[in-house]
């Protein structure tokens, strides 16, 4: 009984709610990836810029996921979600600043890079909070 | 800051995840208090002071 390391009920909402509030929006984004990566439905053509524009709407659902998870979580778990996001946050200014370095040099595709910096700081970001609200598990 | 949440708990043969559904936080947020990693701030002192009867000064105390 002591050692139950189920989660609580509190612990199990919370999972179900961000489940619920975010892989669609990672879902969506990757999809978008994928049409703009590889040109289809004219996303490397007249298309472009719209289909450029509609990465915003993924990237705007999951920072609204991330806030209402924030609002979620208890006051443990909200101070490390939010020590979580300053790494994230580190993570991407220094990406940015690489990419800016390259393309002054034109090295590389600057929408890939753009791409690969917001998903990355955001795996980052999750990262860093799955590691430090599962450490006491 | 020490406390004695592990020691009441398992005098009452709670696990983590049941004195945390009492306090509707987080079984993580229940081990960081039981290992002196986070102190909690004074709302939930009060309400795990209450779900253990006791003052919260019978259940924290100060380091040093």
């Amino acid at each position: 009984m002591e050692n139950d390391t189920r989660p609580s009920r509190s612990d199990v909402a919370r999972t179900r709610a961000e489940w619920r509030d975010g892989w669609p929006a990672v879902l969506l984004l990757v999809v978008l990836a994928v049409i703009t990566e590889t040109g289809l439905f004219g996303a490397d053509g007249d298309a472009a810029f719209a289909w450029s524009l509609a990465h915003l709407v993924p990237a705007g659902w999951i920072v609204v996921a991330q806030v209402r998870g924030l609002r979620r979580a208890d006051e443990y778990q909200r101070r490390s979600q939010l020590e979580a996001l300053a790494v994230g946050f580190a993570a991407v200014m220094s990406a940015l600043y690489v990419i800016g370095l390259l393309q002054s040099a034109d090295i590389g595709n600057l929408r890939q890079q753009v791409q690969i910096t917001w998903i990355g700081g955001v795996l980052v970001w999750l990262a860093v909070r799955w590691l430090k609200t599962h450490r006491a598990a | 800051m020490k406390n004695r949440l592990r020691e009441l708990r398992a005098a009452r043969r709670w696990s983590q995840a049941d004195l945390a559904d009492r306090l509707d936080v987080s079984r993580q947020t229940v081990n960081a208090i039981e290992t002196g990693r986070y102190d909690p701030s004074l709302p939930l002192a009060f309400r795990i002071a209450a779900v253990f009867d006791s003052r919260i000064e019978e259940l924290f105390v100060p380091e040093g």
